[in-house]
């Protein structure tokens, strides 16, 4: 009773190639010799990854979103520390309050952000200005790094530092040589999954970016709307690849499934 | 012929063995306990009998039907888990009746059962509430009446006090004895508990690394332990090493500082013997009455007796004693130690293999 | 740590609160007063206030159609998600590992990759000469136009929808004690009934979750509609951005916004309070 049959093994082959198909013709297609979006059947070639290496436009994009995820992270990080420590580790009646806000942009639509953020930014004259973006970004992004601060913090054991004062350590260091240990692969994992997350986000940048600034999902966007050619699918592979990278380095300090269940 | 008989259950999970040759039978109305620490491999035959575990080898009878492969949907038993496993999204009233649903019980006869069952465990106004809104006891409780209710030929009952404290433990222990009485249900219980297994069970089956090594009803399993192992994990025991001599037609064992007479069977000089004595047999007298001196090192007090660790020639001995009111005994105190012959077990000496 | 300092968590959380201020409830703010304010084409958006953005959102023909698109598109997106999603949580809740973990990692890490490129690769697969038409030409099933319709949209919302589906119904599946589906076959319950009134009973929670997640997230996507949709298939996503990007008529465009952004909220938090306040007092 508690083994798949071959029907629902086959269910689960067809899914895997539905969720796959879409990464894994990008990456073929970026292989061909033709102008056309075709899947190499002779020979392959990596024109159009040159193509994508010499395109100002594309690398000016890639260097803003890498610079941008960079900062938008860290800042995320930094601020979901003591805010999660806030909230799992004392109580307070506005508690629930807090926890709902701070995870807010989970729900909002993203392009609700976007166009809300277009009319500050015009009211205050930020467009164009990289930090007001990297703070757009923080917002949407602080959930996932805070989920998993307060997910490490719930999960250590208060105990160990019951344990580290009654030994005679100070609350200073309990808290750099106990607590910021236990906690570092969820603020660690917290950081990577906020910079892919800032990396990824195509639509509220779309209305927040301004031509100086202009992210790499958002550039992809606009020349896919244009025109469809190979330099996309290179690009776009090139992202996957890049994905794969920062998803192998999340499942080394954190665990992928763990990140991606949100679980424990 | 027994009501349900195991004959040469063996289980297997690769290259290891868990189960090995488990026989046993059990007759109608009986109540069964498996005795043994973790890993002895009692869940595991439990779980055989339930048919949730292949049985690798070995044959499963019940009332002379080959229950051996059968599905666990089509065995009919009536088992209480663990962790009591009721049905989380529904009512009390609807996991008990949840069997009689599946056998096609008409609803009117259901409710009365269900109503007649609830009765006999004490939740008769319960009925309503859903298992999270319950306490440890009640679930159990409620896990029983729905085991109950289908008239299952044998119950079966893994570790069912186990997630319970200490003083409602021993309460249910006995409920679950009158009521399986009452009944008439077969029962086997799993449990590593063994003052569990000695106060409500017919037989107790103590097992080890996958074998049984001893089945008896609880005081001869008590007063007659077989192996070492039995001796001190059912009830405390001192184990006493000696030989065997002859002396006028008399045989002794030789401790060392004392020799005893012995009235054992199938003995000869020579060989070597490891005695089982139970703290309680031992009585504390004037230093020089009884075989040997004790001092007293250690004083235990347990409400309804005591326990004494007692220095003496053989190393330390522990004696058991009633509380009759008196509380004249200290450390430092030197008696004189007597016990009847016959209280000497004498234990086999190869080990379990 | 405990709560000796009273103020303790209002310092910690300060920085947080201080950027969601500034960051989340001014602009909300903002935009709702703006989509208040009245716009003329010639000189753009005046001091005056007005309720007429409302009125023509909700009232003209041409929003409903979008509207309308937008809610039977979300529709069948939940509707194929679940259908999909919820039998291949419980099939990987049944496997061995390594494969569960692998076979979960393959459904659940699209997610990490860019909405824009998985869009391109649906509308790789998905055009006129592409592995789709291709494949159904060859079995002599001919061609057909998937790109820039409405399937094609859908195609699409469901692949990027599905881990978000997937992922509250399988958290579900965990928390199940598996003694509770021995119990019930102890009781003579065949496997499928088993799955019908234990396993089914107790996943529905995280069955509503998600179709909520979905139902929102499609009805708010934007790029999907634009990759695949093309020029002429709006939806709502679509209209705010023409407003504000095209029309400049930026109080119209918050307007819809507004009204997305309430929809949605309802959507999520009522409604979920309300079956989940059953299911809690059963399942905690």
């Amino acid at each position: 009773m508690n083994k798949n049959g071959p029907l629902s093994l086959i269910f689960s082959a067809i899914v895997i190639v539905f969720m796959l198909a879409p990464l894994v013709i990008v990456c073929l297609v970026a292989f061909t010799p033709t102008n056309t979006l075709a899947i190499p059947t002779d020979r392959i070639s990596l024109r159009w990854f040159e193509a994508v290496f010499r395109h100002s436009d594309l690398m000016t994009s890639f260097w803003n979103s890498l610079w941008l995820g960079l900062c938008s992270a860290t800042i995320a990080t930094a601020i979901s520390i003591p805010a999660g420590l806030a909230l799992t580790r004392y109580e307070f009646k506005a508690r629930g309050w807090l926890n709902g806000l701070f995870l807010s942009p989970l729900i909002i639509p993203h392009l609700v952000l976007g166009v809300a953020l277009l009319r500050m930014f015009s009211l205050i004259d930020a467009r164009g200005s990289f930090a007001w973006l990297a703070m757009a970004h923080v917002i949407i992004i602080i959930p996932y790094s805070l989920r998993l601060v307060i997910a490490a913090s719930v999960g250590t054991d208060r105990t160990c530092e019951q344990a580290a004062l009654s030994l005679g350590a100070s609350r200073m260091t309990v808290f750099r040589r106990v607590t910021v240990p236990m906690l570092l692969p969820g603020i660690t994992g917290g950081w990577l999954l906020a910079f892919i997350s800032s990396f990824d986000e195509v639509t509220m940048s779309i209305f927040v970016t301004a031509p100086s600034t202009v992210t790499l999902p958002v550039r992809m966007y606009m020349y896919a709307t244009e025109s469809i050619d190979p330099l996309m699918a290179a690009a776009s592979a090139l992202m996957v690849v890049f994905t794969a990278v920062v998803m192998l380095l999340l499942d080394r300090i954190y665990g992928l499934d763990k990140v991606l269940v949100g679980g424990k | 012929m027994s009501f349900l008989s195991l004959r040469g259950v063996t289980k297997f999970y690769d290259q290891t063995c868990v189960v090995s040759d488990f026989n046993l039978d059990v007759q109608k109305g009986e109540f069964v306990s498996l005795l043994g620490p973790s890993g002895c491999g009692k869940t595991t035959t439990l779980q055989m009998i339930a048919g949730f575990v292949e049985v690798t080898a070995g044959e499963i009878r019940l009332d002379g039907n080959d229950l051996t492969h059968a599905k666990p949907n089509t065995r009919g038993l009536g088992i209480v888990f663990q962790s009591y496993a009721l049905f989380p999204h529904m009512t009390v009233q609807a996991n008990v009746s949840f069997g009689l649903e599946m056998r096609r019980v008409p609803k009117r006869e259901r409710d009365e059962r269900v109503r007649a069952m609830l009765d006999m465990v004490h939740l008769t106004s319960f009925g309503d509430r859903f298992p999270r809104e319950l306490s440890g006891g009640q679930r159990q409780r409620v896990a029983l009446a729905r085991a109950l209710v289908i008239e299952p030929p044998v119950l079966l009952l893994d570790e069912p006090l186990s997630n319970l404290d200490a003083k409602l433990r021993e309460e249910m222990q006995f409920e679950l004895r009158k009521i399986q009485k009452t009944l008439g249900t077969t029962t086997i219980m799993v449990t590593h508990d063994q003052s569990e297994a000695m106060s409500i069970s017919d037989r107790v089956v103590v097992m080890e690394a996958g074998k049984i090594t001893q089945i008896d009803s609880p005081y001869a399993l008590y007063e007659k332990p077989q192996t070492a192992f039995i001796s001190t994990f059912v009830g405390k025991a001192n184990l006493l090493k000696g030989r065997v001599v002859l002396n006028e037609a008399q045989y002794f064992v030789d401790l060392g500082p004392v020799k005893l007479p012995v009235s054992l069977e199938g003995v000869k000089t020579e060989d070597h013997v490891t005695l089982s004595l139970r703290p309680e047999k031992i009585s504390l007298s004037q230093t020089d009455e009884g075989y040997l001196k004790g001092t007293v090192t250690q004083v235990f007090f347990l409400g309804d007796r005591w326990l004494y660790h007692l220095d003496t020639a053989l190393g330390e001995l522990i004696v058991a004693g009633t509380n009759i009111g008196k509380n004249d005994i200290k450390e430092g105190d030197v008696f004189g130690l007597n016990w009847p012959t016959q209280a000497m077990q004498r234990l086999q000496e190869h080990q379990v293999n | 740590m405990s709560t000796f300092k009273p103020s303790a968590p209002w310092l910690l959380s300060g920085p947080a609160q201080l950027v969601f201020f500034l960051m989340l409830l001014v602009p909300l703010g903002l935009t709702f007063i703006l989509s208040f304010n009245v716009f003329d084409h010639a000189t753009g958006i005046k001091n005056e206030y007005t309720l007429e953005h409302y009125i023509h959102v909700l009232s003209d023909e041409y929003y409903y159609g979008i509207f309308w698109r937008t809610l039977w598109i979300s529709l069948v997106t939940t509707a194929l998600c679940l259908l999909i999603g919820a039998p291949q949580a419980y099939i990987l809740s049944r496997m061995k590992s390594p494969w569960k973990s692998i076979f979960l990692l393959i459904i659940l890490a699209p997610l990490l990759v860019s909405v824009v490129v998985r869009a391109f690769g649906w509308s790789i697969l998905l055009g006129p000469n592409g592995l789709v038409n291709v494949t159904t030409n060859y079995i002599g099933l001919g061609t057909f136009k998937i790109l820039y319709t409405e399937t094609a949209i859908i195609i699409a919302l469901v692949h990027i929808m599905m881990p978000f589906m997937v992922i509250p119904i399988w958290t579900s599946l965990q928390k199940l004690d598996p003694a509770v589906q021995d119990a019930a076959l102890s009781l003579s319950a065949s496997p499928l009934t088993t799955l019908r009134r234990i396993i089914f009973p107790q996943i529905l929670p995280g069955m509503l979750s998600g179709s909520l997640i979905v139902f929102g997230l499609s009805a708010s996507s934007f790029a999907i509609p634009g990759l695949l949709g093309g020029r002429r298939l709006k939806m709502a996503a679509t209209i705010v951005y023409d407003e504000y990007l095209h029309e400049l008529n930026w109080p119209l465009g918050a307007t819809i916004a507004i009204i997305l952004l309430v929809a949605n909220l309802i959507i999520m938090l009522s409604y979920n309070r309300a079956i989940e306040g059953r299911y809690r007092k059963a399942l905690g």
